[in-house]
């Protein structure tokens, strides 16, 4: 696993980083490269909209996506072909044996996502941040600048705080993630969402996701920070409109995490 | 008045009705409708600030394994084969992935005609090199203003004579976190459209002019929005538009970075020389500035509008103003905010 950040690219390009990085690690994955199975091929289903107020006439077919979630972790679904398994290990054969790897075959990976197990096609290229959102359809982790500069995309993994668009999402195998929609829940928010409402310590809030991830990992080791650590454990976020100035307290005034 | 009869003064609270939904990362922005479900649009810009597209050859791009469709600038309203500025819109690719996308847009070749290009304003101001615009000048918008009279020895009654120029300021890209973003879909003729805008209206009139469209038969869905700073308004409906009704899909356009930097509005860059004469008590009796603003390629607004908020901040008896755009080519310009 390379924690690479925007200092650790060595110059490269983000194109370049992960082309470098997909041949260091795509051995990891399971099959090949290159295409996903999400809109050009897989199993034709029909959903709805989701999230939006079209009306039912206005129900869409489309591809499924290529994801299924495994909340208890007894039953294991192939995402392309939706047979089911007692076991990741049975899975993982099924698929090897059922889309054998080739040009147009994504890989299978199991993602340990705020303690659920997520099995989703990726190609060796997506990022773990792209993957989070369409293929787990975790879209609280927003992706901001792509390339490693903004902070908006960061997760932690394994208890770090990383930028999601600078690590592949095959990377992130055997890690255990953590996303914004596992701090906490609307009616029991953690004490640092709470914090960074008490302090309105957002304004269009798209940056927020990162920010809280970096501040909880901070939190856990730190429940009192001083102004200075709030901002050295911040200093690879930005925020465009200007809510620095209550970000650091409402980090500092949290009480943990 | 009682303090009790206010309804929102006094009262806590009233700025966190979205907080729940921004800190559990539940409030929905454009790019988190259909996720999973739709092809992902990526845009290539011209690599000449000054040029003639002669052709596009996507065929390369359109064989790569998850490249569904490719367009050019035949196809997408608004887009030209006279390019005025490095990244100048020229072609687009649906693909299953956004990495798909991008590398297919290396794989599309451009013949171009190159032609001169100027991008310093005050070598266009000498109207040496033409930025293409106008047929004789670089400069469309002069203004030249007086109010309350010119007499010229009104400086002279001032107890206070200050004059200063300042050079061209930076011109910051004032671009939000969140990129441009729209999420385009056709129902038979209704296009519907999930767009990260300020002006939802806007963008509705816009799609019901460019695809010849009733206004019934536009949807325009609003969102939690990652802020605008005057560059919120990235061209991507048309982009998406296009391609979601020639693939029959529903596509995402988010802009990615470098090219919001090349094709988002860029704050105006302005030289300023202003001499201002003022009364001990700090009444402003004489006023005389002139700016020059290097306005890229596309905008003529800020010579005239530059010309109105002094006048509504003081009265000021003979005040004159004078006020150049020159035209550069380069990134469009928009106000910053």
């Amino acid at each position: 696993m390379t924690e690479k950040k925007k200092n650790g690219s060595g110059g490269k390009t983000r194109r370049e980083f992960l082309k470098d990085a997909g041949l260091l690690v795509g051995g990891t994955a399971i099959g090949s490269t290159v295409l996903l199975a999400a809109c050009g091929g897989g199993e034709t289903t029909t959903v709805t909209a989701p999230g939006t107020t079209v009306t039912n006439t206005t129900t869409v077919t489309s591809t499924a996506a290529a994801t299924t979630v495994t909340e208890t972790q007894t039953r294991f679904v192939d995402p392309i072909d939706q047979m089911e398994f007692d076991t990741l290990a049975e899975l993982q054969a099924h698929f090897a044996a059922a889309h054998p790897a080739g040009e147009g075959v994504p890989g299978l990976i199991t993602l340990n996502v705020n303690d659920k197990l997520y099995n989703v096609t990726v190609d060796n290229e997506d990022t773990l941040a792209w993957t989070l959102r369409e293929k787990c359809l975790l879209p609280g982790t927003k992706i901001g600048c792509n390339r490693g500069e903004c902070g908006t995309c960061t997760v932690l993994i394994d208890g770090r705080n990383i930028y999601g668009c600078l690590v592949l999402a095959i990377e992130a195998q055997g890690k255990k993630i953590e996303t914004v929609e596992g701090l906490g829940t609307p009616v029991n928010l953690s004490s640092v969402q709470q914090s960074f409402i008490d302090h309105h310590g957002y304004q269009c809030g798209f940056c927020t996701p990162g920010f809280l991830m970096s501040a909880t990992a901070l939190l856990r080791n730190n429940p009192n920070p001083t102004r200075d650590e709030a901002k050295m454990a911040v200093s690879g976020h930005i925020c465009v409109c200007g809510a620095m100035t209550r970000i650091i307290p409402a980090i500092t005034e949290a009480g943990g995490a | 008045m009682k303090r009790e009869g206010f309804t929102v003064l006094g009262k806590e609270g009233q700025h966190d009705k979205q907080g729940v939904e921004v800190v559990t990362g539940t409030i929905e922005v454009a790019d988190d409708v259909f996720l999973g479900q739709k092809l992902f649009a990526a845009q290539l810009g011209s690599k000449h600030a000054h040029c003639k597209v002669l052709s596009v050859d996507a065929s390369e791009a359109l064989a790569m394994p998850g490249v569904v469709e490719v367009v050019d600038y035949t196809e997408v309203p608004g887009w030209s084969e006279d390019i005025f500025y490095v990244g100048a819109p020229i072609a687009a690719v649906a693909a299953t992935s956004q990495n798909i996308a991008m590398a297919a847009l290396e794989k599309i070749k451009v013949e171009y005609e190159t032609r001169p290009a100027v991008i310093d304003p005050e070598e266009a101001m000498k109207d040496q090199v033409l930025v293409g615009l106008w047929p004789t000048s670089n400069m469309d918008v002069r203004t030249d203003f007086t109010r309350d009279g010119t007499d010229p020895d009104a400086f002279l009654d001032a107890d206070v004579d200050f004059e200063t120029e300042i050079g061209y300021s930076n011109n910051h890209s004032n671009h939000p976190l969140e990129g441009g973003n729209c999420t385009a879909w056709w129902n038979g003729d209704s296009l519907y459209a999930w767009i990260s805008t300020q002006n939802p209206h806007g963008e509705h009139n816009g799609f019901a002019g460019t695809f010849n469209l009733p206004r019934n038969k536009v949807r325009v869905f609003t969102h939690g929005n990652g802020a605008g700073f005057g560059s919120g308004r990235a061209a991507t409906g048309t982009v998406a538009a296009v391609l979601a009704r020639k693939t029959g899909k529903i596509v995402s356009f988010h802009i990615d970075r470098k090219h919001q930097f090349e094709n988002g509005a860029k704050q105006f860059a302005t030289k300023s020389k202003t001499r201002i004469g003022a009364m001990e008590d700090g009444t402003i009796i004489a006023l005389d500035f002139e700016w020059t603003t290097d306005q890229g390629m596309n905008s003529r607004a800020p010579m005239t509008d530059s010309n109105v908020p002094w006048q509504h901040a003081f009265k000021i008896p003979n005040a004159h103003f004078k006020g150049t755009g020159v035209a550069t080519n380069t990134v469009p310009r928009s106000y910053y905010r």
